[in-house]
Formats: C-alpha cells, structure tokens, sequence
C-alpha cells in the first residue's frame, strides 16, 4: 500500500510539476547581472572528469 | 535475465543520448553537463533488481513517465525549470519497464545521481532561500583584514578607504557551493564511500565553496580600491572570472585526496582498496 502510494506520488510529481514550474529560472547565471554564462561549467567538467578518473583506478585496482 | 540487462543497459543508453540531444537545443550547458554527469553516474551504478516480469499497470506508468521526460524536452525551444525532472522520469521510467518495483528499490543510488540536475545550477527558490551573501560578506571581509586591508562591512556591503563593494547574486557563492555540492553527491556514490566521508565530502564542499568565492570577492574587493578597474571587470565578468570554479573543485579535491589519504584507511567502504578518490 505504502509502495503505491510513494510511486503515485513520485509519479504525480514527475508529471505534473514541469506544467506547474515558473518557465525560467535559470536566468543569467545565477541571477547576476551580466555575469559570464555558465559560472560553474569549467570546475563541473574538471570535477567529473577527475572522479570518471579516480573510478577508474578503483576498478583497476580492484582487478 | 542476461539479455533483459543488455537490453536495459542499451536502452538506458539510447534515453540518455536522446534527452542529452534533446536538452542541448535548451543553451543551457550547465545543466547539459549535470545530466551529462547524473546519466553517466547512474549508468555506472545501475544494476538489476530481479527476475520478475512487472506487472502491465506498472509497465504503462513506466512507460508515461518516459515519454513524458522526452516530451518536456522536445516541446521547449528553451531551457525550463521543468527540464531538471527529465532524468529522474527517463530513469524511473525505464526502471520500472525493466523490472518494476524490484528494480526501482534495487537502484536508489542511481535514482538519487538522477535528481542531480535539480541541485545545480540552484533554483530561483533555492537562491532565495539560502542567501549566503551576508556569510560571503563575512568571510571576504575576514580574509581583507587578514591581509592587513582595512575594511568594514555593512550587512552585504565590504567598505574600503576608496571604494565599497556590495555582494549579491551569483557573487554570493551559491553556484559554486551548489556546484561543489553536486559532485560531493556524485563522488559519494560512485565510489561508494563510508557515509562518515560522504559527510565530509558536503561539508568540505560548502566550506570550500563558500571560501574561494569569498576569496575572490575580497580580491576583487583590493582591486576596486586600487581603481584597477580593467582587472576587475575582467576578473568580475572576463573569462577569468570562470576559473575560479575550476580553482574551487581543484582545492576540494586536493583536499579531500589529502584527508582520506591521511586518514590511514581506504577512502571508500571497502578495506582492501588502496586508491584515493
């Protein structure tokens, strides 16, 4: 009973809030005012790199 | 069982190229690479949940909740708040075609990599809730008198001998805590670290964060009073200003390579690895 009533509600929300949503909320990078667009991207893609990387080594060194 | 995994992995696959295509019209990149990322974490992570074939209710509700996270997609030109649900529904989606409950409880960890593009870049709402200019104010004024500049600050606002400098918006530092944030959640799950790292894993990320932007505003803050302000544009709004995340993850991951290392253990659950993440 429980488990239905989670996923109908997970499911509700999935579906429903993207219609609901303010349309825009990204803005220009975090709301500041002519701020370089994207502020994080280069430390994103540095950091999932370094941790694609580092899962890597644990693979390998658990082989 | 071993063909309905390849069949799942390869239509996990095909979903995240689709919605990856999809959301790279939005020209929004940041969240482009959080879904990048949050799509390749789960995919590392995922793993079946049983041999039981889902019931045809469960596979329907599956199988709207897909087309729904492709069609939010499809339908906007532009990036929209709605867009941040797609991975979550795309994967739940699939998890419950695939396996139905079973497998859904079998994959929290990649539900949970899925919800990553509602952290980052922080909602409107998020950034309104927690407002960490007055605490960046604090800090930066912290590290100025530090080094020996005289300062005072007036709630958001760093007064210098010649200058004053008020802190807000994206200077607040939310993104790159967020930023920070979003791979501690990432780093955590991936290489399955002991739940006491994984604490320290957010904690250091928020401090760090909030540390390195603070830096920086108390750098542009030098800069100001010295009217150098060719500098500061470029370091306030310049391609400079950019490096300052990758300096951010740069100085979280050291550190945290540092602590777990030091700790004498293994950095993650497993007693027998000998790899710092």
């Amino acid at each position: 009973m429980l488990r239905t009533i989670v996923l109908a509600s997970a499911f509700a929300f999935l579906i429903a809030v993207p219609a609901l949503a303010d349309r825009d909320d990204h803005g220009h990078g975090g709301g500041h005012h002519d701020a370089p667009e994207p502020l994080t991207m280069i430390g994103l893609g540095a950091g999932g790199a370094g941790l694609a990387y580092a899962k890597w080594k644990k693979s390998r060194a658990r082989r | 069982m071993t063909s309905r995994i390849a069949v799942f992995r390869a239509a996990a696959i095909a979903v995240a190229a689709i919605q990856l295509a999809l959301a790279a019209r939005s020209g929004a990149e940041e969240f482009w690479l959080i879904s990048f990322l949050a799509w390749g974490g789960a995919r590392l992570v995922a793993r079946a949940g049983g041999d039981e074939t889902p019931a045809f209710a469960v596979r329907i509700a599956g199988g709207v909740l897909l087309a729904s996270s492709l069609f939010e997609l499809a339908i906007a030109q532009q990036y929209q708040m709605g867009h941040r649900l797609a991975p979550l529904a795309g994967g739940l989606g699939l998890l419950l075609l695939a396996g139905g409950f079973l497998w859904v409880r079998a994959n929290g960890r990649a539900l949970v990599l899925l919800c990553l593009p509602m952290l980052h870049p922080p909602p409107v709402a998020v950034r309104e809730l927690l407002d960490t200019s007055r605490a960046t104010a604090f800090v930066s004024a912290l590290f100025l008198r530090l080094s020996g500049v005289a300062v005072e600050r007036r709630g958001t606002l760093l007064v210098l001998p010649d200058s004053s400098l008020s802190v807000g918006g994206a200077c607040s530092g939310i993104n790159q805590i967020f930023q920070l944030l979003a791979l501690a959640v990432l780093a955590a799950i991936i290489l399955e670290v002991t739940p006491r790292r994984a604490a320290w894993l957010a904690g250091s990320a928020v401090a760090v964060g909030l540390a390195v932007n603070a830096l920086r505003i108390a750098f542009l803050a030098v800069l100001a009073n010295r009217g150098e302000t060719r500098l500061f544009d470029l370091w306030h709004q310049g391609p400079p200003a950019l490096l300052v995340s990758a300096a951010a993850t740069a100085v979280w991951g050291g550190l945290s390579l540092l602590v777990f290392r030091s700790g004498g253990g293994a950095p993650t659950g497993s007693a027998t690895s000998a790899t710092a993440p």
